[in-house]
Order: C-alpha cells, then sequence, then structure tokens
C-alpha cells in the first residue's frame, strides 16, 4: 500500500498554475527523488502536502486517508515532517531546544499540567531531552547541544533542521534541497546519512535536490517536474536518457 | 526649579522600583501575545482592571473577611484575579481573535480596540463604579512601613515586590525549562514552521493569553489592594498604555526586555516628579515611547531593524 | 462641585468642547426673554437638567429629588396664589453635549420660563450658554467654577464659588488649625484642582503662611509615592488636596505609610463616602470643605432631612440633595415676587434674593450672581464625615 499519494494535484495561483496535475505514489520505505529546474513547483508540492497550500483540485492521501485542507499541525500530527530549503530554524533557541520542539506531538500533558509545573509535565520534558540527545549525537551535533542554532555553520544548521523533523517521529519524512550549500566533503556524508536513515531504520524520505549528482546517487525513484507539470518518472537510469529531461535542464548534463 | 534634593535620590529610586515592578507584570502580557500573534491586545490593560475588579469582589462582598484569616483571604484574592483574568484571557482569544487568525492585521488591531471598549463600557453594566470602589485598608495586612537605611519602605510594596519577582522568575523557567514554554518560543519565532513541526499553535497561543492575562490579574490584585484605588471601568487605561511603553521600550516580544523596560518605566516616572516636573509624570511615559521609535524602533532588546 | 468629564474618552472632551463652542447661539438669538406659558390656569413650567445617568448619577439624581421635593412642598402650600408650579425634569447623562441637547429641548419644546441645575461645572456651562442666549433665567446647583456665572446676567448659582471654599479652607487651616507650613498636591488634569490650589495658595500666603511645596499628579494615577517623598522632605505640617477623593484616598494611606505626619485639608471634591474606603486610617482627622451636611443641627436641615426620607424612603447621599433643594427655593421665592410671571421678572427677583433660608445656610445672591453663604469644615471620621464648623461668608480678592 501506498504511504502518500497526491492524486491529479493542482494549485493556482491567480492565473499561475504552480502544480498542474500531479500524480505520484510514494511507498514505505522508498527513498522518492522530486526534481526539476527552477521554478518548477518542487517546494510548492511540498507546501500541499505538509497543508501549508490547500490544492485547488486533486488530492493528496497520506496513509490511507486524505489529508486535503488539513491545518499544518495536524498533518504534521499524523506523521509527516519537513526541512526547508531556506533553512527556518528557531535562530535564537538552541540547537537542543529546536530538536526538543520536534517532540511537541509526543507531549501528552494536559494544559493544567504544563501551567502548573506538575511533576508530569517536567518528567516528560525532561524525556524528551534525552531522546533529543540521541538524536543529536547520530548526527555529531554533540559538541554544538547548547550553541543558538543560528551560530553554527550552514551545513549543521541543516542537519539540525533533519534532526528537528525526525524528533516528530515522522512515517515520511521531507527533505528540501538538503545539501544546498554545502560543500563536497559534506554532501558525501549527508548522503551517507540519508542512506542510512533509510536502510537502518526504514525512514520514508521524499527528497528535492537541485545537486543532480546527490538525487541520481541516492533516489531509487524519480519524479520530474518542469513548470509545474510532471514531464517524466521513473528509476535514475531512467531518468537521465529521458529527452524531455534533458531538454528541460537545457543541455545541462544529467 | 528647585535644586536637586539630592537626600531624595534612593527613597526616589526604591519608589521606581516598586512601581516599575507592576508594570513589568503587564508589560509582559503585551510582549507575549506580540510575540506569538505580532498582535498589540489593547485590551490587555482591561483584563488588568477586571483583576482588580476581582480582587475588590472577592475581599469585600463574595467572603466574610471578619471571619476569615486575613492572609488565607489575600491569596485567595490573588488566585481568584489570576485564574478569573486568565479565562477571560482566553474567551477574548478564542471569541475576538482567533476567528481573525487568517484576517488582515489592521482587522485584527480594530478588534482589539473593539474589545478594550466592551470591557470598559460593558463593565459599567456589571461592576460597581459610581461612587468608584475600593478595598478597605485592613484588608491589606502588610501595612506597616520600615525604615532601611533612611528609605522609607511599606511592607505591601515590598510583598508586592517580591510577588512580582516570584512570578517573573516562573515564568522565565516555563519559558526557557519546560517543553510548552520551548513550543511557545518557538511559535513567537517562527510561526509556521512550529505548526510544520507538529507544535499545536492554537494552543500555545491560548496558553499565552492564559499566562499574560493571569499576570494582568496578579498586577491588578495587588495594586488595588496595596493602594486603595478606587475602581473605574476605566482604570486599566493608562497603566495599560504605561506598561505598553515599556514593552515597546523593552523590544516588544522579547520577554526580559519587557521586565527591563518596566522597571526603567517605573524609575524613569519617579525621578521626574524628583526633578519636580511632577505634572509631566504620565507625558514621560510618550516622550520615552516617542524618543525610543526615533533612535531605536526595535526597542533596547529588540535587533534594530526587522522589529517592529 | 464636579467639573469634569473624567473617565471619558477624547471623543467625549472634543464633543464637549464642540458644544461650548456651538453653544453660543443655539436658539436663533435672543428673544428679549419668554413670557408667561398658557393662560394663568395652567400651571407655572419650570425646568431641571440633571445628570440622571453616568457617572455622576448619584449627584445627579439626590439634585432632582430635592429640587422636585421643593416643588412639591410650594404646591402643598397652595402654589402661586393657588396657580402650581410644574417641574419638567431631562437627562444630561453626565455629558456636556446631553447638557446642551436637553436644555434646548426644556426651552423650546416645554417653553419652561426656569431651569436649575445642574451639578456639574462642565455640564453647566453648555447650558448656561443656551439659557443665556435665550434670556431665560438659570440657578446652578452645584457648579462651583469661577467663571459660570460670568456667561451673563441669566447665569446664577445656588452654591458657593471655588474663590470661596478655597479661601475659606486657608482660613479655616491658619486659624483653626494653626498651620503655617503647607504643602499642596494638585491633580494638573482638573480645571477644579489647580484653581481651588491657586486661590488657597493665595488666601494662605495672605494670612501669613507658607507654601513649602507644590506637587503635582493627573487624574487616574495611583501611586502618589515619588511626590509624598518630596513632601515629606520639606518638612510641611499640613498638606492641601485639591483634587477629586478617587486619588485623595490612595494618597491618604500612601502619605501615612510613609510616615508624612501631617493635617489632610481639601475641597468639596473630598465628598464621598468612597473616600473614607479608599483612605484607610490615613483620610481620618482630615478637613474638608462642604456646603452642608445631613446631621447639622439647624431646625432647616432637620425638617429638610426628614421631608426627604418621608419622600424617598432615605437620606440625601450627597451635599446636592440639600442644594437642588436650596436651589429650587431661591426660585420658587422670586417667582412669588416677581412682578409678572415672566423669565426677564423672574431673573430680577432671584438678582434681589435676600437672607432666605436654606437648607445649606442663609442665602443671599451677590452683584456676581453667586449665592453668598457660609462653608461648613467636615471632618472626616472612622465611619461617616462629622459637621466641624462653619466658616461664614467673607469675600477674599484673590
Amino acid at each position: 500500500m501506498s504511504l502518500l499519494t497526491l492524486d491529479r494535484a493542482t494549485i493556482r495561483f491567480g492565473g499561475l498554475v504552480a502544480v498542474n496535475d500531479v500524480s505520484f505514489m510514494i511507498h514505505e520505505g522508498d527513498l522518492f527523488g522530486l526534481i526539476g529546474p527552477n521554478g518548477a513547483g518542487k517546494t510548492t508540492c511540498f507546501n500541499l502536502i505538509t497543508g501549508v497550500y490547500k490544492p485547488t483540485s486533486g488530492d493528496v492521501r497520506f496513509d490511507g486517508r486524505s489529508i486535503r485542507g488539513l491545518r499544518p499541525s495536524a498533518i504534521a500530527a499524523l506523521g509527516i515532517a519537513r526541512t526547508f530549503q531556506n533553512i527556518r530554524l528557531f535562530s535564537a533557541l538552541s540547537v537542543l531546544e529546536n530538536v526538543v520542539i520536534g517532540g511537541f506531538l509526543r507531549h501528552r500533558c494536559t494544559l493544567t499540567e504544563a501551567l502548573c509545573l506538575l511533576p508530569r509535565s517536567i518528567k516528560e520534558t525532561d524525556d524528551l531531552v534525552v531522546e533529543a540527545m540521541k538524536l543529536i549525537e547520530s548526527f555529531n551535533l554533540t559538541e554544538f547541544t547548547n550553541w543558538r542554532s543560528s551560530d553554527l555553520s550552514y551545513g549543521d544548521q541543516r542537519r539540525v533542521e533533519i534532526a528537528r523533523a525526525l524528533a516528530t517521529r515522522p512515517k515520511l519524512l521531507l527533505l528540501d534541497e538538503p545539501a544546498a550549500g554545502m560543500n563536497p566533503q559534506e554532501k558525501q556524508e549527508l548522503m551517507a546519512q540519508i542512506r542510512r536513515l533509510r536502510d537502518e531504520f526504514g525512514q520514508t524520505i521524499l527528497l528535492i535536490e537541485h545537486d543532480m549528482k546527490v538525487v541520481m546517487g541516492i533516489c531509487e525513484k524519480i519524479v520530474v517536474l518542469d513548470h509545474g507539470a510532471e514531464i517524466a518518472a521513473g528509476s535514475p537510469e531512467e531518468i537521465r536518457c529521458d529527452p524531455k529531461v534533458i531538454e528541460a535542464y537545457l543541455g545541462e548534463p544529467v | 526649579m528647585e535644586s536637586l534634593d539630592w537626600g531624595q535620590l534612593p527613597q526616589q529610586l526604591v519608589n521606581g522600583l516598586q512601581l516599575g515592578a507592576i508594570y513589568a507584570l503587564i508589560a509582559l502580557g503585551y510582549t507575549m501575545v506580540y510575540g506569538v500573534l505580532k498582535l498589540i491586545n489593547f485590551a490587555h490593560g482591561d483584563v488588568y482592571m477586571v483583576g482588580m475588579y476581582l480582587a475588590y469582589y472577592t475581599a469585600m462582598q463574595w467572603f466574610n473577611r471578619e471571619a476569615m484569616n486575613p492572609y488565607v483571604l489575600l491569596f485567595l484574592m490573588l488566585i481568584i484575579s489570576m485564574v478569573g483574568c486568565a479565562l477571560l484571557g482566553l474567551l477574548i482569544e478564542r471569541v475576538a481573535y482567533r476567528p481573525l487568525r487568517n484576517a488582515p492585521r489592521i482587522s485584527v488591531l480594530i478588534t482589539a480596540i473593539g474589545v478594550s471598549l466592551l470591557l470598559e463600557h460593558g463593565g459599567l453594566l456589571v461592576f460597581k463604579t459610581s461612587p468608584p470602589p475600593s478595598i478597605a485598608q485592613d484588608v491589606n495586612v502588610f501595612s506597616q512601613t520600615m525604615d532601611i537605611f533612611g528609605v522609607a519602605v511599606t511592607q505591601s510594596r515590598l510583598v508586592v515586590f517580591g510577588v512580582t519577582v516570584v512570578l517573573m522568575f516562573l515564568l522565565w523557567y516555563f519559558v526557557t525549562q519546560t517543553q510548552t514554554g520551548r513550543a511557545m518560543r518557538a511559535v513567537s519565532h517562527d510561526f509556521n514552521t512550529a505548526a510544520l513541526m507538529g507544535v499545536n499553535v492554537s494552543r500555545i497561543i491560548g496558553i499565552t493569553f492564559i499566562i499574560g492575562s493571569a499576570l494582568a490579574g496578579a498586577g491588578g490584585m495587588m495594586n488595588a489592594t496595596a493602594l486603595g484605588t478606587p475602581l473605574t471601568t476605566f482604570a486599566g487605561l493608562l497603566p495599560g498604555v504605561k506598561a505598553f511603553v515599556a514593552a515597546v521600550l523593552g523590544g516588544i516580544g522579547n520577554i526580559p526586555g519587557a521586565v527591563v523596560g518596566g522597571f526603567i518605566m517605573g524609575i524613569a516616572e519617579n525621578l521626574v516628579v524628583w526633578g519636580g516636573l511632577g505634572g509631566y509624570k504620565d507625558a514621560v511615559a510618550f516622550v520615552i515611547l516617542i524618543i525610543i521609535l526615533l533612535l531605536r524602533p526595535g526597542g533596547l532588546f529588540g535587533s534594530p531593524v526587522d522589529k517592529v | 462641585m464636579f467639573h469634569r468629564t473624567r473617565f471619558s474618552g477624547g471623543a467625549l472632551l472634543a464633543a464637549a468642547a464642540l458644544a461650548g463652542i456651538l453653544g453660543c447661539n443655539p436658539t436663533g438669538g435672543s428673544n428679549g426673554g419668554k413670557t408667561a406659558n398658557g393662560g394663568s390656569e395652567d400651571p407655572i413650567k419650570i425646568g431641571l437638567i440633571a445628570s440622571l445617568n453616568g457617572e455622576l448619577k448619584p449627584w445627579g439624581e439626590d439634585s432632582m429629588r430635592g429640587a422636585q421635593l421643593a416643588v412639591k412642598e410650594f404646591n402643598d402650600a397652595g402654589g402661586l396664589n393657588g396657580r402650581k408650579v410644574e417641574l419638567i425634569v431631562e437627562d444630561t447623562a453626565s455629558r456636556p453635549e446631553q447638557g446642551k441637547t436637553a436644555t434646548e429641548k426644556l426651552l423650546n419644546e416645554d417653553q419652561v420660563l426656569a431651569v436649575l441645575g445642574e451639578v456639574a461645572s462642565g455640564i453647566t456651562q453648555p447650558a448656561a450658554e443656551v439659557c443665556q442666549a435665550a434670556g431665560v433665567p438659570i440657578i446652578a446647583i452645584g457648579a462651583t467654577r469661577v467663571d459660570i456665572t460670568e456667561i451673563g446676567e441669566y447665569v446664577f448659582r445656588a452654591c458657593f464659588t471655588d474663590n470661596f471654599q478655597g479661601a475659606a479652607m486657608a482660613k479655616f487651616a491658619y486659624e483653626d488649625l494653626g498651620l503655617r507650613r503647607v504643602a499642596m498636591l494638585t491633580d494638573k488634569k482638573q480645571p477644579y484642582s489647580t484653581g481651588l490650589s491657586d486661590i488657597f495658595r493665595k488666601a494662605f500666603e495672605s494670612f501669613g503662611g507658607t507654601i513649602v511645596a507644590e506637587e503635582f499628579y493627573e487624574g487616574g494615577n495611583i501611586d502618589f509615592q515619588a511626590q509624598l517623598t518630596n513632601i515629606k522632605a520639606k518638612n510641611p505640617d499640613g498638606l492641601f488636596c485639591s483634587g477629586y477623593f478617587n486619588e485623595v484616598g490612595p494618597i491618604a494611606r500612601q502619605r501615612e505609610a510613609l510616615g508624612l505626619n501631617v493635617k489632610m485639608v481639601g475641597g468639596d471634591g473630598w465628598d464621598s463616602r468612597e473616600l473614607i474606603q479608599s483612605g484607610g486610617t490615613g483620610i481620618i482627622g482630615g478637613f474638608f470643605c462642604n456646603h452642608y451636611h445631613n446631621s447639622e443641627d439647624r431646625d432647616e436641615v432637620r425638617n429638610f432631612v426628614e421631608a426627604f426620607k418621608k419622600e424617598y424612603g432615605n437620606e440625601p447621599a450627597t451635599a446636592m440633595g440639600a442644594l437642588g433643594y436650596d436651589a429650587a427655593t431661591i426660585l420658587l421665592d422670586a417667582i412669588k415676587r416677581a412682578e409678572k410671571i415672566d423669565s426677564k421678572s423672574i431673573r430680577d427677583a432671584i438678582s434681589t434674593t435676600k437672607d432666605l433660608k436654606g437648607v445649606s445656610g442663609s442665602l443671599s445672591i451677590g452683584p456676581d450672581r453667586n449665592a453668598q453663604k457660609p462653608a461648613l469644615v467636615l471632618e472626616v471620621k472612622k465611619d461617616d464625615f462629622e459637621p466641624y464648623k462653619q466658616v461664614p461668608f467673607f469675600v477674599f480678592e484673590g
């Protein structure tokens, strides 16, 4: 059974059709890539899935139910977490605090307990901190735990964002250009990390990436968008040879 | 103008700290709500007014104060004012602001002014206003004055200061050390991202209103009891404005900034009187506001560019 | 008594200012005084404007009841040779602009020959301007602001002026309390308070005393520690608070807490039982000036309080009951003495009022159309105000 299905999803902003009739399916354990030239509608697709925008027509189904029109926090609660193309960490908060926020969904204490600082809310907070520390460790960020997140390097900030998304324990992780701004060395490490997430923890991942090397290197299935429309789908090898894709990228070596 | 009486300076500074503590308490509510919603909650000063009335009714009507331990009564007044105001704040958020979550900011701002007017004028129907009632002096068991190195300090003011500091500490603990508090800061930092990370933004906004309003209620209760203020439904107007200026002064949205801003306002007012310009005490608030907006629009602790 | 429209927003103040400007000629020019309304068998119509709603309601309601009582007694005693007087009441809702509208209604629709009211100077002013322009006499009930009767020859008042009460309290403070070094606390926002402080200062200094400090606040302030600290440093023996009880109460509490041991003295702005509540022990032993008190030991007061109680079930809660009664008494006396029953003749009769026995003391109308009457000094006790001393009328040339 598919985990995420886009069924003829379309979104219009006034006269502009940003995503036009796009359909694809992601199954559990997939490492799925969404590529396309600048302005192809990749990030808009993410926004459709996470509830930032509501599709004008078509449907988005997740885990067997339609999530069309749900609030972002409700969708997050169902198990979709994401990172952002432009890093959107809570920059004034520490690395630890950022990652801990991701655990909010599993925060079960009541309003009164939280407001009155009752033991359960304290205990829960402590548990979440322990979990967050583990995630931070797995991304080799331990030394930065108490740094303000804005003081970290670009690449490190990206990894904090991934850790924060993972803290929500998502069924589906959406990564929006995770390699942007990284040097080749960092990119290699990131690719290994993403692959390990899938291989060791069975994490389903949907990835947007501009860097072809990264996408071709780790994704097993790829959908290509251009001007909001789907122009190709298939394995990396199939995509590499697709003339429409080559044309879309205007002769860029694919 | 006469020359300054330097001997009175310590007393005036102490006076300023005591006054500033209350401004700080109210300013926290403005700044917290602005933090999460980017909304100036004009009704906040009126919530403070309701806190004063709740304290009055608790002490003077709902309970038989002759038959009660006065300390228990004071505690009860504080709790009832805080809880009552918290519920009022939550109600205001649900009824007036939540339906406008995606409306243009100006609509929300106008609604806030409307809520403020509603509380002030609607209060006339509910509360005793003419002649303005006040809390009897005997309710305040901390009425003695102590002499500390030549500075007269009334016990009740010391208690007010102490309670304020404790409440601020609890707030600091809540905001920095608990999961809900962290989520609140996350929402304040980036509303949309926090929602995408699974933070229930509506709940956090509700909690923000609850805490901010409860602090205003505590301020109202303590001021009404310690000073014997005659109550009208407009009693929150001026303190509300000054606390708002304190919040802007500290950098609106910034919690430590609101506290520092409150203290600066309190001390500035007392120094103005000390300097022989007592009649311009209230004008000081606005002079300070204008100067901040000219020199540092983001406030002392805000970033100079991107806020406001 | 009240000059204010406090608690009301800027819009209200703007409206009041507008009413003041527009109010100069509301009826399309003076018609030289109205003549007798109807035939000689119809009742003689007089009007009353009072704050029956809004923040001044307790005072306005008392003023109406006092006036109604006087008219009832007049009619019960046979009226004017069998002709009754009818009192038509209009509500001003504690608002100046409403006071103007109410007066215009009384003049234009009801064709009253004279008007009584208001309790507040701010509301009296537009009403008096309307009356002056129309040539209808008005007797203000509680408007103590000096310039009210300067509006014109048709404007009178049944109460003393701020000039007199300021001078009377200065005299009392100097002679009876033996104060020599007095500090003043003034509400900068209220012309009533600043005016009263000015006259107190002049009078007190003319008697030989010294004003050692004057500090200011603004109505609505609740913390007075800073001002009191300054005052304490000047080591005064008395504190004159010219503002309203709303602030005087907290001032008294905070004065005591600060260890500033001085006698407190003030004007009729103190007149509310709430002062005792909000002032606590700090206000006990303070003295203020008022028009009269229910417990005064005079026949006029006893009779009035008894009749009032019989009619309404309770004693008048404020001094405005007696002043309303006295204002009506002045008018009814003038109607009796007037050559003809028209506005002009009634006005002339009012201006010659002499030694009329009023509830608030012996009443004469002076050449400035103000009532010349004594002031009553009240002392604040634990549960109530008590009459302390009457200060006879005297002329103080500020």
